[in-house]
């Protein structure tokens, strides 16, 4: 006997939830996402009761959650799946019955059957499976939905045949002889027939439950400040190190839960570049972050607790270049952080506009430098320093040396008398320090002027993107070269940087 | 001065964003004297340019910007990146015209060009310039500098080798970018060390600054993107547009030499599109005879048979009108285009292929005589002067019509080769972004979603009247879109500019010019699409502008009906008999689903109107349902004088004998020509100017010039006033869109003929109209359920004796052919009707053998023409295996298997298992015997069958049509409960009593002349029924109209004389009726 649980329609999804309340009745559980699990009802009778018993007991405990559901219990998974999509509410089968109550469900119930498993060549293996985690279960997951996406094409198509055939309801398909359907429609036929009858393809394949990757300490005295704390988190990291290795996972995240004297909770995550496990970078890092982001009031309870991937597998070589650990670069990403703030750290990034003023960062990821450092150590000789090559613009015969601008990311306005459509004089509208020279409100003649550069764009938003600017590049009598920008819409003239 | 010397339009396909004739109007306004267009790998709009600057005064200059290939990437700018996916490997080189043997050269190299590259490239290498450069100009700018495999300024070495150092020019560009100054110093630096001048230019891509949106959505369309996501691919700015000659000036200050560059090269380009060099090929004649007089010989053998005696025909009217045709045509040099034309009418007639001249060549008796059209000009007193006249100096337009498919394809063969693969060449055909394509390509560029774009292009060119209050954003709110947002007040300015612009070049219908020599001496040839094919880069209207002359070779639909319906009677159409009772009668009674231009609803509700009588009726009842007479309102007089119910006047007096026999009402274009010279004293050729000149909409110049001459003439004659406006009023309606007398007739008597067949042979009529679709106003299914109210039977589709196309059989039955299963490939339909068809007897000796059909069984029938599981699918839903045994769903059963052969392996299993059928069933294939075994096999299947209503929906899902019942008849009687009459009833119906009808909708019209009515043709089992929306019930059931397949329309019964129509005032779909029929909308 087998009981299916799938979330209400109109409940919002709760990750877990369902998993957490099939669990709470039978020990077999095979969670399929986080809206639907089904489970194995043997004996339950003996515990819970009968099944209408049960059913009404997981609905309660689902809805004591938050969550609506339906239930079906059948003889066969395939039944009580089908069933409990179908039909609203609790859904009892008689045993023996599965192909009578589903014979009048329409045809189009099939397309909701799930994929079935992944046909594996691997021997068995004689080591226990590794513990799976919600993060270890998102390649699978992937695979599972490009798999599901092909076997419902084909099922698709099965239904087509079938309503070709004037096929209407399940039962329909399940007086066909099934040899017959074989030959007409191949393996996906057959499950359809199959499930039509109430019958399973496969047996259930319980999943296990995720084991969570968790260190909490409750404290006699409440702390405060990060020195004490830093002694606590040494053990628990210490620890959570071990399991980790123990289970050959590394950290992708850590979230720091401190339950406050005030009874609030502080809660802080961070992601990772890459999995790690080694304790004292744990350590650093959460401190790091706590530094930048300090708890308000005494912490009584700390909890840490790690998401996961499979361990890293790192392959060392005599040819390539040796880059900073992912622990070493964490940290000095998280020292970088905590100095400057979590905006301002990261790697550039050259936006395709022709707007000169947009600029972004990406997050600087150790797959990046990896990467850079692979291809540097393929393409230059190994007695050579690496050397970064950077090529803007075609090159053209008399090119003159380049020259830099140190562009300031806010431009400042300025006010700049203009005669016969070009400037004459510019004047600071406050006090700037560019470089070593300082600028001054006074008015300062210009001795050259080259422009207008006109660039303009994102004309289909009315939106601060929008962009019509007319620039120069203007030296001024005191030898100091700006680069002005004319906003052509209202006339306002900016300092958009100095050339060196 | 100041002039621009690098222009491109929107003809450089998603590379310029703005009409020769708009670039042209701009260089006019800022006092230009000269432009040059120079297009990509083209001169698709050299005529438009060249008509647009002679009418303002301007010189075109020609060009064309080439495509080279280099082996090594070119970066490039976002004006000059090219636009394919091998552009990287190609530089651009803009050239001018400097001579006629400069653009000889720019011809052959383009197409050269184009034939060497896939369909919408182009590629030459530099070396493929050399020694074809003589009287080009290049022009090498920043792309050179970039072209690096070359070497430093090695590109410029090369084109100064191939053109001469005389023949370059560099070119300096500032569109205010920075990165542009350290290019111009470069190219100053080549210039001086190659001593070779300078000159300025704008590289104009658009002519204001406005239109720069439109060309950063066409360059997104261009990099397949978006707005959002094109990132540096769009302008940088909007500098690229055509600048007034002083700012350019003055831009260029600092470097005059580039100024003075740009002016010296100007004087030196004086070739225009005036003088091209295009020769019209000579025919050949026999030793001793020039064209001329071969033509006057051969013409007057051809009259002598065709008027009997020649001469007293028409009181020797004419033998004299032929010697007048004749001597004009000798004065203006003729003869030989009208051989021509004479040698493919006998080609086609040697060949068996029906032809016939339309248009205003049947004005002409030397056209009659030679065989060329079969109205009679004399007889039925056409106008000569509408199809030639001295004045004019234009080649005289023949059409000749064809029956569509492969034998006009066999006449447009033997002209390519007769006049050689060079010489000849169709007509292109611009494809423009309207409506639909518009809203569709400004959707997407602007990131809309899918559903969001689909609704828009529904909703944007749903039908052909726009009325003149419906704003874009009217359409906005119509589809349910809230036009308040940002993004579709852009959708709406950016769509209404995308209209009228090019996007590709496509191939015309019919139109052929032909040359003597080398046409690609005149203009660049491409490769179509189609094996065999060369299309001209000007459409029909760009040749007749440049004195190219045109042959139409026009694919007619109903022309190969009617070839293959003589075929199938043996009806010999140039005897039948003159006034058949039946067909007026069924004109009359607009019976008409079928025949030739009058089976439109409009058609066929002036049909009872009109009731016509003779011959001469049907050449008016064409003519009338034309926007001309429509527009100009002479319908309704006309039909009302028919009548009695309105007297016959004359507009004046002098108008009596030309109009006459239209009752006072002009309804021919000849008639407008001979009021001209009737009343404003024009003379034959004048009037012809005044009928082009109204009915070019685009010059109001010319048409006010030519207006105030006609007010002139005819106050000369005292006509003034709201006589002399009602004149004019109809002179200009008819000018565009009138039909010419000559032309109704030309095509009243295929209209004849069709009748004819569909009245006294409708087996053979519509089985010739069946194989020959699509054509006409209605789909098959319609064409199958009036055949059936006619008396024809049909016989389904079967694999064992259907053809590939329709055929008769002995009992008279239309037997439905293979053409007609949905999705089934020709080869494979082929192959089955090529199978030996296996008579009964034979069963004797073969063991296969069963009914005596094609095929033993289902398996013989995948085995022998390998037909594909959904093939094989489609053909038993249609019951096309019926014959094979057993229903459609025991076909779909069977097929199923015979599709999926399983081996045996499996064949044994399945003798083992399962139920007692199936092994009945295996029994059958391991030894297959009898017809009864077959019968038993089909018998096995476990499938229920198709119900009525399932198989009319299969029938329209596998075929489109149904040879059943229609899905109407099948709800009949739900809907009698409701009081919905049927088509048939209406005609009984007292007129002004509200009624209910229902049926499929087959037809949404609102005509651009109906002032936003709609007009919908209801198909039921009895016949159709039409209704008529008022502008405000279509806008209040928009939705519904448009989109539902079945409708039920409560209204006024009206009915004018026979015309019989429900004035809609409530209007709802009709849910789950039946499958969706085809329906010819906006029409």
């Amino acid at each position: 006997m087998f009981i299916c649980l799938i979330r209400d329609s109109l409940s919002a999804s709760k990750p877990g939830v369902l998993e957490t309340v099939a669990r709470a009745c039978s020990p077999r559980v095979e969670a399929h996402g986080d809206d639907v699990v089904v489970c194995d009802a043997r004996g339950l009778t003996r515990v819970i009761g009968a099944p209408a018993v049960i059913a009404e007991e997981m609905r309660r405990m689902a809805w004591e959650r938050g969550l609506g559901v339906r239930v079906a219990i059948a003889g066969s998974q395939t039944a009580a799946w089908l069933l409990a999509h179908v039909r609203p509410g609790a859904t009892i089968v008689p045993s023996g019955d599965e192909a009578r109550m589903l014979e009048r469900l329409p045809l189009s119930a099939l397309i909701i059957l799930p994929a079935p498993p992944r046909p594996t060549m691997a021997l068995p293996s004689s080591k226990p499976a590794p513990p799976s985690t919600q993060n270890d279960m998102q390649p699978l997951r992937t695979s599972k939905a490009g798999q599901s996406d092909l076997q419902s094409r084909d099922v698709a198509e099965a239904l087509r045949i079938c309503d070709r055939w004037g096929l209407v309801t399940l039962g329909d398909l399940a007086r066909l002889p099934r040899a017959d359907v074989l030959t007409r429609m191949g393996p996906v036929g057959v499950r359809l027939h199959q499930a039509a009858c109430g019958e399973d393809a496969t047996p259930m394949v319980p999943t296990g439950e995720a084991p969570r990757f968790v260190g909490r300490m409750e404290l006699e005295w409440p702390v405060e400040g990060l020195e004490p704390l830093s002694f606590v988190l040494a053990r628990l990291c210490d620890a959570l190190s071990v399991t980790l290795a123990r289970a050959d996972r590394g950290a992708v995240t850590i979230t720091t839960r401190l339950r406050l004297v005030t009874k609030a909770m502080h809660e802080r995550t961070l992601t990772l570049p890459s999995p790690m496990r080694e304790a004292k970078t744990l350590r650093t890092l959460i401190l790091l972050d706590l530094e930048a982001h300090p708890a308000p009031a005494g912490i009584d309870v700390v909890e840490v607790e790690c998401g996961v991937t499979p361990g890293r597998i790192a392959q060392g070589s005599l040819l390539a270049y040796t880059v900073p650990t992912p622990e070493d670069l964490s940290t000095l990403l998280a020292r970088l952080q905590a100095l400057v703030g979590d905006t301002r750290v990261g790697a550039p990034v050259i936006v395709d506009t022709h707007n000169p003023r947009v600029s972004s960062m990406k997050p600087f990821a150790l797959k990046n430098l990896e990467s850079a450092v692979a291809k540097a150590s393929a393409d230059k000789p190994l007695n050579q320093e690496p050397r970064t090559e950077l090529r803007t613009e075609p090159r053209t015969l008399n090119a003159e040396p380049r020259t830099s601008i140190r562009r300031l990311r806010v431009p400042v306005p300025v006010r700049v008398r203009v005669e016969r459509g070009r400037p004459v004089s510019v004047a600071l509208s406050e006090r700037i320090t560019l470089s070593e020279r300082t600028s001054v409100r006074e008015s300062k003649d210009v001795t050259t002027a080259a422009g207008p550069w006109r660039t303009s764009g994102h004309w289909w938003t009315s939106d601060a993107q929008t962009w019509d600017r007319d620039e120069w590049d203007v030296a001024l009598e005191t030898g100091v070269i700006y680069r002005l920008a004319r906003n052509r819409q209202t006339d306002a003239w900016e300092l958009e940087g100095e050339i060196d | 001065m100041y002039l621009e010397l690098h222009t491109a339009s929107a003809f450089s396909f998603l590379a310029g964003a703005s009409l020769p004739e708009t670039l042209v109007k701009r260089a006019a306004d800022l006092g230009y004297p000269a432009l040059a267009l120079l297009d990509r790998d083209g001169v698709y709009g050299a005529p438009q340019c060249y008509r647009a600057a002679k009418a303002a005064g301007l010189k075109a200059i020609v060009g064309a910007e080439l495509t080279i290939r280099t082996s090594h990437s070119a970066l490039s700018t976002p004006h000059s990146a090219p636009s394919t996916p091998h552009s990287a490997l190609s530089t651009v080189l803009p050239v001018l015209v400097s001579s006629q043997t400069g653009y000889q050269n720019l011809c052959r190299l383009i197409t050269q060009a184009k034939r060497d590259a896939p369909k919408g490239e182009s590629r030459l290498a530099l070396e493929d310039l050399d020694g074809h450069t003589n009287g080009l100009i290049a022009l090498v700018g920043r792309q050179a500098l970039v072209a690096e495999r070359h070497g430093v300024g090695g590109l410029v070495d090369k084109v100064v080798g191939i053109f001469g150092r005389q023949n370059v020019w560099m070119e300096l560009q500032r569109h205010l970018r920075r990165d542009e100054e350290a290019a111009n110093a470069s190219l100053l630096d080549l210039s001086a060390a190659f001593r070779v001048p300078v000159l300025a230019s704008n590289n104009v891509r658009f002519a204001t600054v406005e239109e720069r949106p439109v060309y950063d959505v066409l360059t997104c369309l261009r990099y397949k993107t978006t707005l959002k996501e094109a990132g540096r691919r769009l302008s940088a700015n909007a500098e690229s547009y055509l600048k007034p000659p002083a700012m350019m000036e003055r831009m260029f200050s600092d470097i005059p030499q580039a100024l003075a560059g740009t002016e010296s090269l100007a004087e030196r380009l004086d070739f225009t599109l005036a003088n091209l060099g295009y020769q019209f090929p000579d025919y050949p004649v026999p030793a001793g005879e020039t064209q001329a007089s071969f033509l006057r010989r051969i013409t007057m053998v051809g009259a002598r048979d065709r008027y009997h005696p020649l001469d007293t025909a028409f009181d020797g009217r004419a033998k004299a009108q032929i010697q007048r045709e004749l001597d004009l045509i000798d004065r203006l040099n003729l003869a030989g285009y009208f051989l021509i034309v004479w040698d493919l009418v006998n080609f086609c007639r040697q060949q068996g292929i029906l032809v016939q001249g339309r248009g205003s060549a049947a004005n002409s008796a030397v056209c009659y005589s030679l065989g060329i059209t079969a109205v009679d000009p004399v007889g039925m007193e056409l106008l000569f002067e509408r199809f030639l006249s001295e004045e004019r100096g234009e080649w005289p337009d023949i059409d000749l019509d064809l029956p569509s498919g492969d034998r006009r394809e066999r006449v447009i063969q033997y002209v390519y080769q007769r006049y050689g693969a060079l010489g000849a060449a169709m007509t292109a055909n611009v494809i423009s972004y309207r409506g639909r394509s518009a809203a569709r390509e400004v959707g997407k560029v602007l990131s809309m979603e899918e559903d969001e774009i689909d609704r828009l292009a529904k909703m944007m060119s749903r039908f052909e009247f726009v009325d003149p209050d419906e704003a874009v954003t009217k359409h906005l709110k119509e589809a349910g879109l809230d036009t308040g947002r940002e993004v579709y007040g852009q959708f709406a300015k950016l769509w209404t500019q995308m209209q009228d612009l090019p996007r590709h070049l496509g191939q015309h219908s019919g139109g052929m010019v032909i040359c003597k020599g080398r046409l690609d001496d005149v203009v660049p040839l491409e490769p179509a699409s189609m094996p065999g094919r060369v299309v001209v880069q000007w459409d029909k209207d760009d040749c007749a502008d440049l004195g190219i002359v045109k042959v139409d070779l026009l694919g007619l639909g109903m022309m190969a009906v009617l070839e293959e319906s003589v075929a199938l009677t043996g009806v010999d159409l140039a005897h039948l008999p003159p006034d058949d009772p039946e067909v007026y009668a069924m004109l009359q009674a607009a019976d008409t689903v079928g025949i030739f231009q009058v089976e439109s609803r409009a058609q066929m509700a002036t049909l009872p109107r009109l009731k016509p009588k003779n011959f001469y009726d049907i050449v008016v009842e064409v003519a009338l349902i034309r926007p001309g007479p429509i527009v100009g309102q002479m319908v309704h007089p006309y039909l009302k004088r028919r009548r009695g119910d309105e007297p016959v006047t004359y507009a004046h007096p002098s108008l009596e004998p030309v109009l006459k026999r239209t009752l006072g009402v002009p309804l021919f274009q000849e008639q407008l020509l001979r009021m001209a010279m009737v009343i404003a004293g024009f003379s034959g050729g004048e009037a012809e100017e005044l009928r082009r000149a109204m009915g070019f909409k685009r010059s109001a110049k010319r048409m006010r010039d030519i207006e105030g001459r006609l007010r002139t003439g005819m106050a000369r004659n005292g006509i003034t006033g709201v006589t002399a406006d009602q004149i004019v009023l109809s002179i200009s309606s008819f000018a565009l869109y009138g039909f010419p007398e000559s032309h109704a007739a030309s095509f009243a008597l295929i209209v004849y003929a069709s009748a004819y067949l569909k009245a006294h042979y409708p087996a053979a009529f519509y089985t010739a109209l069946l194989n020959n679709q699509p054509m006409g106003f209605y789909g098959p299914a319609t064409l199958v359920k009036d055949a059936q109210r006619r008396g024809v039977r049909f016989a389904p589709v079967d694999v064992q004796v259907s053809d590939w196309r329709c055929t008769i059989q002995d009992d008279g039955a239309i037997r439905l052919g293979l053409m007609y299963v949905q999705g089934l490939r020709a080869e494979v339909g082929r192959k089955m009707t090529s199978g030996v068809f296996l008579a009964p007897r034979d069963a004797k000796k073969t063991p296969d053998v069963i009914f005596g059909g094609r095929f033993a069984t289902m398996d013989d029938l995948v085995a022998r023409t390998g037909v594909r599981r959904d093939e094989l699918r489609v053909l038993a839903e249609a019951g096309a295996l019926a014959s094979l045994g057993g229903d459609r769903r025991s076909a779909l059963w069977q097929a199923e298997r015979a599709a999926r052969p399983a081996g045996p392996l499996l064949t044994d299993t399945e003798l083992t298992s399962g139920t007692q059928q199936k092994d009945v069933e295996c029994l059958f294939l391991q030894s297959p015997g009898s017809e009864k075994d077959t019968r038993r096999l089909f018998a096995a299947s476990p499938l229920r069958q198709m119900t009525l209503t399932e198989r009319v929906g299969a029938d329209y899902a596998a075929t489109g049509l149904t040879i059943g019942p229609h899905p109407m008849a099948l709800v009949r009687r739900a809907l009698a409960a409701r009081g919905v009459l049927r088509a048939s009833d209406l005609p009984s119906g007292r007129p002004g009593r509200r009624v209910r009808v229902a049926g499929a909708v087959i037809t949404r019209q609102r005509p651009g002349t109906a002032k936003g009515f709609v007009f919908l043709s209801l198909e039921d089992e009895t016949g159709i029924a039409n209704a008529i929306l008022t502008p405000d019930v279509f806008a209040s059931h928009k939705r519904t109209v448009v989109d539902a397949p079945y409708l039920l329309i409560e209204g006024l019964l009206q009915n004018q004389d026979g015309a019989v129509s429900v004035k809609a005032e409530r209007i709802e779909a009709l849910a789950d009726t039946g499958p969706r029929p085809v329906s010819h909308d906006f029409h």
